[in-house]
């Protein structure tokens, strides 16, 4: 796929989910003209797109929903309920046509009758298409044709702002597509602004012009002319006759005679009547039939209108489209960086240099900014991306004749965009399962005295430094008895097995366990619930089975916020160095003689009235013991765990850059990878989550 | 056969005649020159737990992390005595279109030399003091045999992942 190719499907992909967001909006706040004015854009949007690409069957079809929105847009049409399920459908549809043009195929017959049928339907929503229904809508809609059918004359009136140049666009060409559009009847250069040769800023635009034009072409066209530049240009368009307007645009001049007069002089019609006969203006608005005098506040309103849509949209609409890659370049230089740091700032303690110490720690202290910087570019709210998860759920509750409340909490929290994207399909997965598996049917809920609509949340929120994605229902909970029978049917585990619930639960994540009695095309199929631990698990994330028979489930996913670089604190056993990751310490205690005596050959201390297990990192890992002065405690906590982890030393600190350690290491339990440090040698970063599973396992 | 393509058969033969000689245990060995990556001087290895000692741990090679394993160990002939020219033969080893650097740790670094394809012979079945699996062929070298390594085989991955506790 060519580069051209691929930015025109991630904007696509981007404008496709503008529109649903928008729908979804609509669909449960009601209409707005925000939603609208949203959908409106990206639907042109692809249409542009899909147009420079030849893709005709996109162009077609998009065309027409755009018209359909466009009147939607200036209020000619009201947005119906079923008109959202209409545009949800055209989206669809758009989607597949796009899909279709990008690989070069032919519309298939299904495709063939959804793009008639939707045409249709789109098409007999047009005022324009049901003549006879005697409505507001028809007179309007009247005027409208007349607008486009006469030529009009319009005058058009733009100046440069100063930073024009910088937009990179070419003035005359955006005066070469006026021919295109219609005629123009006259032009004046407006040169009035450029200041003396001395006080001259070459980089700066002082010209403007004054064009009288001829067209048949309503407003919104008119000013597509300058979509490109709109922001980099002061512009007016207000039709000839407008002489309110005119002599707003008169008077706002410095030289208001000398304007005039050149105005005049350049033949412009418009400025000649109203200079002739000022003293008739009255007479002439009274003899302005109604007709034109609605027409002009239509007019205005759709100004009004759609000045007010690009200012709501402005400060959301201002963002930047980079290259994911590009920022993990930069990540990386980062991490390098940090990397040399830390060299310099053993230098600097090697040579006990005082100011080249400090230097190197204000150095950290503005690289940490950096990253942390760097890193929020990669943050997204993973409500925007959540979203679409109501409509899959209306979808499959649908299919399954299932009434579904569903809830998203905390779309707000901020996650990296990779790891949003990653997430997205095992949590649909997920999400399938509860409605398909979990939520009982209505009748059923009702016999049982719940309310007939089942309830499903999805529920973000930041957690010791972890983010945490908790899915949970109120349906019929885990079948405990038909997973245990299912898996030692399938050799999973032994029949006399100790397992507690929890462990069962989590023994629907194995391959090719499903305890579905059917098989439907939502789910049950086995495949599944292994890929979606798999999918957690390379994002470096846990995830948690609990239930409650009768009550529903919860699925707990503990996800890392980045993946690049984390905060770590550095220690060592053996030979060994290790990092454990911050955010996990909760302290550090010595293992002086007074625990050591209360152990007495346990393995857990008492540590304010709790029991900590520790964990000896040398004899986890089978290493010799070798006994040093002081041995150290470092007390992680992940999730409900906490253990006390034995090591030799502790250092401190450290900003860890983390680094695969390859395939050869890929079994070694605990260990998710490794970091450089300043003097060249390599830490290993401990995985606590999977450190603590692995434990537990052996113990069981 | 035209003149061209005999011109390219002698070029890629000439580049496949090239080979890496090192000394590891005090014996001279070689690995096909394409197959090396580079070589670096033998500097700090940090230890991974609960792999067997034939992987001696993993070194920094300019920023990244790649693992080294002790080539007489891994033959079983005992273990590299760390020396001034200790060095590490950083060979691309590719699996399953999975392409990875992995050290291998030698004595010392002997010469780039060619040794032609008429001078290779099939390993002897037996007698040879490491696994005849480990070799890909005998070739002449100054009148003596040597042993072309298959850098694939020894440094299978899914041998070296095996945990050793």
């Amino acid at each position: 796929m060519s580069e051209e190719l691929k930015l025109f499907c991630e904007d696509a992909d981007e404008q496709l989910s503008f529109m649903e967001n928008a729908l979804i909006e609509m669909q449960e706040n009601g209409v707005d003209d925000e939603s609208i004015g949203a959908l409106f854009r990206a639907m042109h949007t692809i249409k542009g797109t899909a147009g420079m690409f030849g893709f005709d069957s996109v162009v077609g079809f998009t065309h027409i929903a755009e018209n359909l929105l466009s009147e939607v847009r200036e209020g000619k049409i009201k947005l119906k309920e079923e008109m959202i399920d209409l545009f949800f459908k055209s989206k669809d549809h758009a989607q597949k046509l796009i899909d279709l043009a990008v690989e070069d195929k032919e519309l298939d017959e299904d495709t063939k009758k959804t793009d008639d049928e939707l045409q249709k339907i789109l098409k007999s929503m047009m005022p324009d298409a049901k003549p006879t229904e005697p409505s507001e809508v028809i007179i309007q809609d009247e005027e409208s044709g007349d607008e486009g059918g006469e030529e009009e004359l319009w005058h058009i009136s733009f100046r440069l702002k100063p930073h024009f140049f910088s937009s990179g666009m070419d003035i005359l060409s955006i005066i070469s597509f006026f021919s295109i559009l219609g005629e123009v009847k006259h032009l004046l250069f407006v040169d009035s602004d450029i200041p003396d040769i001395n006080s001259i800023n070459p980089t700066e635009a002082y010209i403007g012009y004054e064009v009288l034009f001829s067209t048949d072409a309503p407003y919104a066209e008119i000013e597509e002319i300058f979509e490109f530049v709109i922001d980099d240009i002061e512009l007016h368009i207000f039709k000839a006759d407008d002489e309110d307007m005119l002599e707003a645009l008169i008077e706002s001049c410095d030289d208001k005679d000398g304007f005039r007069d050149r105005l005049v002089s350049s033949g412009f019609e418009n400025v000649i009547a109203l200079q002739k006969e000022p003293l008739k203006l009255e007479d002439k608005i009274e003899k302005t039939d109604e007709k034109q005098e609605e027409s002009q506040k239509i007019e205005s309103q759709k100004t009004e209108k759609t000045v007010s849509v690009k200012k709501k949209a402005s400060p959301k609409s201002f963002s930047l489209r980079v290259d994911s890659s590009k920022i993990d370049q930069l990540i990386n230089q980062i991490s390098e960086m940090v990397i040399a740091n830390a060299k310099v700032t053993r230098r600097a303690d090697v040579l006990d240099d005082n100011e080249l110490d400090e230097s190197a720690t204000i150095l950290s202290d503005m690289l940490e900014e950096i990253r942390t910087g760097v890193m929020n570019i990669r943050m997204v709210q993973v409500g925007d991306s959540f979203n679409k998860f109501k409509r899959i759920v209306h979808d499959v509750a649908k299919k399954v004749d299932k009434e579904i409340d569903f809830e998203i909490i905390g779309g707000e929290t901020e996650l990296d965009k990779m790891v949003v994207e990653k997430i997205s399909d095992p949590l649909m997965h997920m999400l399938r399962n509860s409605i398909d598996h979990g939520i009982e049917m209505p009748s059923e809920r009702e016999a049982l005295g719940k309310s007939p609509k089942g309830h499903v949340s999805l529920k973000t929120y930041p957690d010791a430094g972890t983010i945490v994605i908790e899915i949970s229902d109120d349906g019929k909970g885990l079948p405990k008895e038909k997973i245990l029978e299912k898996a030692i049917a399938n050799g999973l585990i032994n029949e006399n097995n100790n397992l507690s619930d929890k462990d069962i639960y989590n023994l629907i994540f194995a391959a090719g366990l499903s305890t579905a009695e059917s098989v439907s095309d939502i789910s049950g199929r086995g495949v599944g619930m292994d890929v979606v631990k798999r999918n957690i698990e390379s994002l470096r994330g846990t995830v948690e089975i609990d239930s409650k028979p009768g009550e529903g489930s919860l699925f707990t996913i503990r996800l890392p916020l980045t993946l690049a670089i984390i905060d770590g604190f550095l220690t060592q056993s053996g030979d060994t160095k290790y990092i454990i990751p911050l955010e996990m310490i909760q302290e550090c205690i010595e293992l002086d003689d007074h625990y050591r005596k209360e152990m007495d050959g346990n393995e857990f201390i008492n540590l304010r009235d709790s029991m900590l297990p520790l964990l000896d990192v040398r004899t986890y890992f089978k290493e010799e013991k070798t006994q040093s002065k002081r041995e150290n405690v470092v007390v992680v906590r992940y999730g409900d765990y906490k253990i006390g982890m034995m090591v030799d030393e502790l250092f401190g600190e450290f900003q860890t850059v983390i680094k695969p350690l390859g395939e050869v290491f890929r079994n070694v339990p605990g260990i998710s990878g490794g970091t450089i440090l300043g003097s060249g040698e390599i830490a290993l970063i401990f995985d606590i989550p999977k450190l603590m599973e692995h434990k537990i396992r052996e113990i069981n | 056969m035209n003149k061209g393509e005999n011109r390219l058969n002698g070029e890629t033969s000439e580049a496949q005649d090239q080979y890496l000689l090192f000394l590891a245990g005090g014996v001279l060995y070689a690995v096909e020159a394409l197959k090396a990556q580079e070589i670096v001087e033998y500097s700090s290895v940090t230890k991974v737990p609960m792999m067997h000692p034939y992987v001696k741990g993993v070194t920094n090679i300019r920023g990244n992390i790649v693992p080294v394993v002790d080539l007489i160990n891994r033959f079983g002939l005992g273990e590299t005595q760390i020396g001034d020219k200790t060095s590490i033969v950083v060979i691309n080893y590719e699996k399953n279109d999975q392409k990875m650097e992995i050290g291998m740790m030698i004595d010392e670094v002997y010469a780039v030399d060619k040794i032609p394809q008429s001078n290779l012979k099939k390993s002897p079945e037996f007698g040879s003091k490491i696994e005849a699996r480990y070799i890909l062929n005998m070739g002449k070298y100054n009148n003596k045999y040597i042993a072309i390594l298959n850098t694939d085989a020894i440094l299978n991955i899914d041998e070296l992942s095996k945990l050793f506790v």
